[in-house]
């Protein structure tokens, strides 16, 4: 666009009318300051609105904290997804003591008999279907004793029937 | 809405384990009761919420340590003031309190963080085997130890004792070396037969079973003069001159 258009802004009453300015050049555009410094502002202050303190209505401090908590914002994208697997992978684990077998052993066993459920499944399942993640454990010990395994305290569950037994 | 659309028997109560710590050690036991105490045995554990469980940990008097630990291993303190710096052995810290040792070796498993004092009122750790009433009454569950108990050589009868299974049999000349010394024997303590004051020391020997001989004199005589003892009187004479008993 290289004439220059106004566009309205309506507020209540009053119409105002202001002047978007177009450049033709990056030059230029980087020269100009952005958008107007009241609502420039007011983007920052809308993202510390619920800091404690001056750090609400003081611009130095608001600008600052606003900078620090989305480059937080940008590391905990990362740091979430890893937490979150180690969450899963401790809860596996104790849905598997609860049964007598180790989380190794569990998830090769269950990698092995083909069953694609992922981490995040198998913690729900061992929350809220308990003898869904029993039957999955005692399938996983059966493979993995077919296998040759052999590990102290690991168990042959019954009522498992393998393709071996037919 | 039914109440029984969702029923949850006691996912969120807490339970209580017996441990017993006879010949365990508290080192490798504690990651295992702090897995308890947390919750992490739990499907539900989540890192902030308070979902662990009530050990009750018996026999801590006769727990065991490796090697010389009772002996060598050490627990440090410093009161912040000049001079505050103080260090205690393991066996004097179990002389005092028979619990602290089990005690200190969970709390240093646990993160430090302020939920640390409240994980730690769940640990009930005894002496011994006698347990109030109460406690006992809400134990459910034995938590597995860490080690098998090993018999003792005294709880062996002769019977089994001869026949137990050998790879080989010792001559009956034989005579085991010391592995620091390689010399046949353990380890002697060494005389220095060149100084002045050990050949006029006045000794009694063992071969001749003569009193008051020096050792300069009878070196010449007896083949067993190493295995001459100072008299009693010459252990005073060096005590009162280096001024210790």
């Amino acid at each position: 666009m290289d004439i220059m258009q106004p566009f309205s802004l309506t507020d209540g009453k009053n119409k105002c009318w202001l002047l978007a300015m177009v450049f033709l050049t990056a030059c230029r555009f980087t020269r100009s300051r952005g958008p107007d410094p009241f609502w420039r502002r007011q983007m920052y202050f809308r993202m510390a609105w619920r800091y404690y303190g001056r750090s609400r209505n003081c611009w130095v401090l608001a600008l600052r904290r606003v900078h620090k908590a989305l480059k937080k914002a940008t590391l905990a994208r990362q740091l979430k997804k890893i937490q979150m697997r180690k969450l899963w992978g401790q809860r596996i684990n104790a849905g598997c003591y609860e049964h007598g077998c180790e989380k190794d052993i569990f998830l090769e066993g269950i990698a092995q008999s083909n069953i694609g459920l992922n981490k995040q499944m198998l913690a729900q399942l061992a929350i809220y279907e308990p003898r869904t993640f029993k039957s999955l454990v005692d399938l996983a010990k059966k493979q993995q004793l077919e296998a040759g395994i052999t590990q102290n305290g690991l168990v042959a569950p019954s009522g498992v029937i393998t393709r071996g037994m037919l | 809405m039914s109440m029984k659309r969702v029923q949850q028997w006691a996912t969120f109560s807490r339970f209580w384990w017996i441990y017993d710590a006879k010949f365990q050690s508290p080192f490798k036991s504690a990651p295992r009761l702090c897995f308890h105490l947390l919750g992490k045995h739990k499907p539900i554990y989540y890192p902030t919420s308070d979902v662990g469980d009530h050990i009750v940990v018996i026999n801590t008097k006769h727990i065991a340590m490796k090697n010389d630990y009772w002996r060598t291993f050490t627990y440090f303190h410093h009161t912040g003031y000049p001079k505050g710096f103080s260090k205690t052995r393991a066996w004097e810290v179990h002389e005092a309190d028979p619990t602290r040792i089990m005690r200190l070796a969970v709390r240093g498993w646990l993160k430090g963080n302020l939920d640390r004092p409240k994980v730690m009122e769940r640990l009930h750790c005894f002496p011994e085997e006698d347990v109030p009433e109460e406690i006992l009454k809400n134990v459910s569950g034995q938590i597995p130890q860490v080690f098998p108990i090993p018999k003792s050589l005294e709880e062996y009868t002769m019977e089994e004792r001869e026949n137990f299974p050998r790879l080989i049999e010792w001559p009956e000349e034989y005579v085991q070396t010391d592995k620091k010394t390689n010399r046949p024997g353990p380890k002697r303590e060494r005389r220095d037969t060149n100084n002045k004051a050990m050949k006029e020391m006045k000794t009694f020997c063992v071969k001749c079973a003569l009193w008051g001989v020096s050792l300069s004199q009878h070196l010449g005589i007896c083949c067993l003069t190493r295995m001459m003892f100072p008299l009693t009187s010459n252990w005073e004479n060096d005590a009162g001159s280096k001024g210790r008993v």
